[in-house]
């Protein structure tokens, strides 16, 4: 059988490629405008008609009618008789989704109604074209060959006309395709293949006795005639085609006959009308006379590669081949090691044997590879059809296309995405009319960017839209009863915000054909976590919303560090890499210094965090303070000991983030860079973080490929128990022993403030006009809540600020009662160290005073200076504060000197004495020297943390009654159940001086009681 | 117990002793004892190694089974499994013995207990789980183990 399934699946596949190029140039013509690009347009023209000319040769009729018609109308662009307005593009892709539609079932095409996308083209068609134009398509013109037979083709006059003008030779190709196969091995569709690259099949039909083609015998000829336009000449073609000269017709031009379409249809024998002296006719025979057929031999040249740049294979066949090269590599280094390298001969095969393996198994890597913009290339169409549809304006760009993944995640990804892109359509962008009432631009934008990041891809889909509004889906969760309103008072917003991925949840408020059955985003939350993805959602109301997918590699090739630790090798993504750092000798000593029990290096004003990768390799256990302490130790005194016995030694490391983080990695060796490809890790040890999965090295042994982020979890657990915490955060976790951050500023013209920063909740500025005066205090409303406004010159002896029609009010934090001190501007912010001095200037309401950037500067202790302005709001807790005669004892631990003067300060205001102590170990000497009532403890401490501390304190049998408090930043559940299960008897955030004190108070209380 | 019913058996040598695994389960015998270490992983894995292209998971069957952890010499071999034990995976052992062939109604029940019996400490819960049956050979006792629990007891 000529036409077995295999053909037709070939012109399918082959077809639905044109299809998807011709949709993508449709898409590029009508963004361009006017005068389509002659590259653009010719390319979409020649998959268009190469669709025709399959269809046509096939005998799928109605795809062939309309891809004719669909030609017609690119032709017409072509010639630039109309421009590629959304009219015409809507139609041609209106025909393209009916042509994909059809050959999905090929088969059945014949039967399928394609009536009304066909007749929507051809009346724009109608509509357009010129009378002239008209008239040249309902012309056919039939033509005669040598022996002044009919050839039994008739093609319209246009067409003719539209050939590339290099076609000046038409023929009458006759094949018997039953015979292909038996002279040259060919199939059907080789020989279409054949033809297309050499010129045009302006028509073909089949001969058979048969009425069905399948029904073809195979002892029968099958006769398949096509009407053939090409640049080459008979002799050429007939070798290139190979045919006999019998089964190549030349058909001449001069020969070409034109009958009306009526005339054909009326009365077929009727001979050809001869005598119509038209116009055409003598454009015909100009043109023939302007291009005489060129008589030098031409070389055979591939017309374009379209056709032949891809084939498709079974991926069973690629993972094969990767097998096999893989058992390629392990030959190849066997043959190298045994080869005689005294004879050169032999060690030239070798060498090249060496590069061919190396090459082969470097393109069999890339085989299963495929770029992400086959499925980017399909956004522009489904957000252009969108936006129509819901009648809003959107522009999407796509960056990164050109990232490879693995096949299979590939197809898996395109649904999600694709129902990504609708949502950003339907509920992320506003119409033009709400986007300029925002003040936006009507147009809105959605970004699709993909790209490597740690081992992952991460796809990043952002939109500029109204974002999502944790409200409503706080509102929806409830309505619902997916949470309770206590669970979500727990939430914080981009927790609230993952909630819309839970299934049944749709904020849509009313449910439109494009998104929004709440069947949503959980879908595709599973099906990105079937490709062991994860999915993060973030989203600023009225901003907009970014979504980012992370995917794993599975069979990626990445480029990677390739180092050493106990002898074995290892692969960092090179994503994570920033730099290596080689120290030598002494600097080792003295160059990464102890933050803590941390190890740090000072890499231009940055602290970096230093990891050691055998200490993490050789330590299954998520490190502790303990463990850290101990690595310190242990290497501090080696690198001493190296020191003073003055041996040569050197120590490298490199420099890696994960996000926002970076810290380093000490290896024993790097060994360079390689492409290796990424092999998932067996389910057996799947659960161990330190590693995304294993490669095969060029000798055939195995290296793991660490995974940075899994590492960094490892090696410095106490630092990423909070939330996120930045690398900025963690510097000046280290640095917070000197150093503080201080917001200066000014007030009346003469001194400087300084007030420290945690301290601040914001600083708003106020029309004067929106002061009011109630006797001799001023007010303002700010959040609906009127503020006492604080005039520093009222309460301290400085130089009053001047009035201003804005005025700039801070507003503490911290503070029951609403109020805001009144400033002139702000200084500066500063991270500075902070050494405060009561000894030149005091007086009540500072806390002192210190010289910042060459300048004296206040400091003011807020809350005494609210507490003078308003004797009143502190009534309560004087009650409760303890007489000075008792004069209770309190051991003040804080490692931060800043802290320390402030609480004492406050303390020691209401008639404490105060103890202090810079960390839990100092403390617990003081302990044995004093006794006290009371301990407030810092957590985060270095040598001895505060939980640490306050398990020594409760393990003395002296100690074990003395209350406690914690005052820390840490102010998670799990911190503050710590706290208690240290020992501690209150957990205060800081730092609030009222709570503080009212806590104490009520401590001494217990105390007493006890 | 039907007679004349044969069974094969893939048998090796760990720490003096005899056992056996299932001959359909068994993909192949390899000499590559280039293993990989994968630190962090439970000390019975013993690590990764490359067979023709194919990362394959090793385990060290002397510790799975509750013996000391032996050495590498020029006797051991990897064992490989097919898919039908479990992805991917191999187990060390110190020597490879024939196939032998061993009429059911010879091979004796080993389990003395319930799996579940709270009276069994870990590692003889383990042992009942990869331990299916014991069949005294001419000279030596062959301990027949079930290669699909291998895996599932890590």
């Amino acid at each position: 059988m000529a036409f077995d399934s295999s053909i037709v699946d070939e012109f399918v596949a082959e077809s639905k490629e044109h299809l998807e190029t011709i949709e993508k140039d449709l898409l590029e013509l009508e963004k361009q405008g006017g005068v389509p690009v002659p590259s653009v347009i010719d390319h979409l023209f020649r998959a268009m008609h190469s669709i025709k000319g399959a269809a046509g040769f096939i005998g799928f009729v109605k795809i062939n009618k309309l891809a004719h018609t669909m030609e017609t109308m690119l032709q017409m662009m072509r010639n630039g008789e109309i421009t590629p307005e959304a009219q015409y593009v809507d139609a041609l892709l209106s025909g393209v989704d009916l042509l994909a539609t059809m050959l999905d079932d090929a088969g059945n095409s014949n039967e399928m109604d394609i009536e009304e996308i066909h007749d929507r083209l051809s009346n724009l068609i109608a509509q357009t074209s010129s009378s002239e134009i008209k008239k040249e398509m309902e012309t056919n013109v039939s033509m005669l060959d040598d022996e002044n037979q009919k050839v039994g083709f008739r093609i319209s006059e246009f067409e003719l006309n539209n050939l590339p003008a290099s076609h000046n030779n038409l023929f009458v190709l006759k094949f018997d395709l039953s015979k292909l196969a038996e002279n040259n091995g060919e199939t059907p569709g080789t020989l279409i293949r054949n033809l297309l690259s050499m010129g045009l099949i302006i028509d073909g039909k089949l001969d058979s006795p048969a009425n069905d083609l399948s029904d073809t015998l195979e002892d029968k000829p099958l006769l398949y005639h096509a009407l053939y336009s090409t640049i080459m000449e008979k002799e050429l073609l007939c070798k290139a085609v190979n045919l006999s000269e019998e089964g190549v017709i030349e058909v001449h031009q001069e020969d070409l006959q034109k009958a009306t379409a009526s005339d054909v249809v009326k009365n077929e024998q009727k001979p050809p009308k001869t005598s119509q002296p038209t116009q055409e006719e003598a454009e015909l025979s100009k043109e023939a006379d302007k291009t005489p057929p060129p008589k030098r031999p031409t070389r055979i040249e591939p017309k374009s590669h379209e056709h032949t740049d891809t084939i498709r294979i079974s991926v069973d066949i690629l993972d094969e081949l990767m097998t096999l090269a893989g058992e390629l590599v392990l030959v190849r280094n066997q043959q190298l090691l045994s080869v005689d390298k005294s004879d050169p001969v032999s060690r030239d095969i070798s060498q090249r044997l060496d590069l061919v393996t190396t090459e082969i198994q470097a393109s069999v890597m890339r085989t299963r590879m495929q770029p992400i913009g086959n499925v980017f290339g399909k956004l522009p169409r489904i957000v252009r059809d969108l936006s129509k549809k819901l009648d809003k304006k959107i522009e999407i760009t796509t960056i990164g296309s050109e990232v490879e993944l693995d096949k299979t995640i590939l197809e898996l990804l395109a649904d999600p995405l694709t129902h990504m892109i609708r949502n950003c359509c339907d509920h992320g962008i506003e119409s033009p009319e709400q986007r300029m009432e925002a003040e936006k631009n009507p147009e809105g934008t959605i970004q699709v960017r993909a790209f490597h990041e740690a081992g992952h891809i991460n796809i990043e889909i952002r939109d500029d839209g109204k974002g999502i509004d944790p409200e409503a889906i706080k509102k929806k969760a409830l309505q619902n009863g997916m949470r309770t309103e206590a669970e979500l008072a727990q939430m914080n917003d981009k927790e609230i915000l993952s909630l819309i991925m839970l299934p049944g949840f749709s904020t849509a408020e009313k449910i439109s054909d494009v998104s929004g059955r709440g069947v949503g985003m959980d879908v595709v939350r599973t099906s990105i976590e079937q490709l062991s993805g994860t999915i993060d959602l973030e989203s600023t109301f009225g901003e907009g919303t970014s979504l980012r997918l992370s995917l794993p590699l599975t069979l990626a090739i990445i480029p990677c560090l390739i180092v050493e630790s106990l002898g074995l090798r290892y692969a960092i993504p090179q994503v994570n890499l920033v730099e290596l750092v080689r120290l030598y000798d002494e600097d080792i000593f003295h160059r990464i210094e102890c933050a803590g029990n941390q190890e740090v290096y000072r890499l231009r004003d940055h602290l970096l965090p230093m990891v050691r990768l055998n200490e993490v390799l050789q330590r299954p256990e998520p490190f502790n303070d303990y463990i850290l302490a101990e690595i310190t130790s242990h290497y501090r005194q080696l690198a001493k000991k190296i020191l003073e016995e003055q041996n040569a030694q050197s120590l490298i490391f490199s420099v890696l983030k994960v996000g926002a983080r970076r810290f380093g990695l000490i290896v024993d060796n790097v060994l360079g860079t390689e492409e290796i490809v990424v092999k998932p890790m067996h389910p057996a040890v799947k659960k161990l973080r330190i590693y995304s999965g294993a490669t095969v090295m060029g000798d055939g042994k195995v290296a793991m490929i660490l995974d940075i982020e899994g590492l960094i979890q490892h090696a410095c657990a106490e630092t990423i128990s909070e939330p996120e915490p930045e690398l900025e955060e963690k510097e000046q976790a280290v640095l917070k022993e000197r150093t503080q951050s201080i917001l200066l500023f000014k007030s009346g013209p003469q001194e400087q403030f300084a007030i420290s920063l945690p301290l601040i909740r914001r600083i708003e500025r106020i029309p004067l006009s929106q002061v009011e005066r109630v006797g001799e205090k001023e007010f303002v409303t700010i959040d609906g809540v009127s503020t006492r406004i604080l005039k520093m010159e009222q309460h301290l002896n400085v130089s009053p600020c001047p009035e201003k029609d804005t005025i700039l009010l801070l507003l503490p934090k911290h503070i029951k009662h609403p109020v805001g001190i009144l400033i002139s501007n702000v200084v500066d912010v500063l991270e500075t160290e902070v050494n405060l001095s009561t000894d030149s200037y005091m007086e009540d309401g500072l806390m002192g005073t210190a010289v910042i950037e060459d300048k004296m500067t206040l400091f003011i202790d807020i809350y005494r200076l609210v507490e003078k302005a308003e004797p009143d709001w502190f009534i309560e807790r004087r009650k409760n504060a303890p007489s000075p005669q008792e004069r209770k004892r309190i051991l003040l631990v804080e490692d931060t000197v800043f802290f320390q003067q402030l609480v004492k300060g406050y303390l020691e205001a209401d008639g404490y004495e105060v103890f202090t102590a810079e960390n839990g170990k100092r403390a617990l000497e003081v302990l044995h020297d004093t006794t006290v009532d009371l301990i407030v403890s810092d957590i985060e401490m270095p040598i001895m943390n505060g939980w640490t501390f306050m398990k020594a304190v409760r393990a003395e049998e002296a100690l074990q009654t003395i209350p406690s408090l914690a005052l820390t930043s840490l102010d998670s559940e799990i911190d503050k159940e710590r706290t208690y299960e240290a020992g501690f008897n209150g957990h205060e955030t800081k730092i609030e001086r009222e709570q503080l004190l009212v806590r104490v108070a009520e401590l001494m209380q217990i105390q007493m009681a006890a | 117990m039907e007679t004349n019913n044969k069974h094969q058996f893939c048998t090796f040598w760990l720490s003096e002793r005899l056992f056996g695994v299932n001959i359909l389960d068994v993909k192949e015998i390899n000499p590559e004892v280039a293993v990989t270490p994968i630190f962090h992983a439970p000390e019975e894995v013993r690590g990764y190694v490359n067979i023709r292209g194919q990362i394959h998971l090793v385990l060290d069957l002397r510790l799975l089974l509750g013996f000391e952890k032996g050495t590498i010499t020029r006797s051991s071999r990897i064992i490989l499994f097919k898919p039908t034990a479990g992805q991917a995976f191999g187990v060390l052992v110190d020597q490879i013995d024939d196939v032998k062939e061993v009429e059911e109604h010879l091979i004796e029940d080993y389990r003395i207990a319930e799996p579940t019996s709270a009276d069994l400490n870990e590692q003889d819960k383990r042992k009942q789980e990869l331990i299916i049956g014991v069949c005294q050979l001419q000279e030596i006792l062959l301990v027949i183990l079930q290669a699909r629990n291998f895996l599932k007891v890590l």
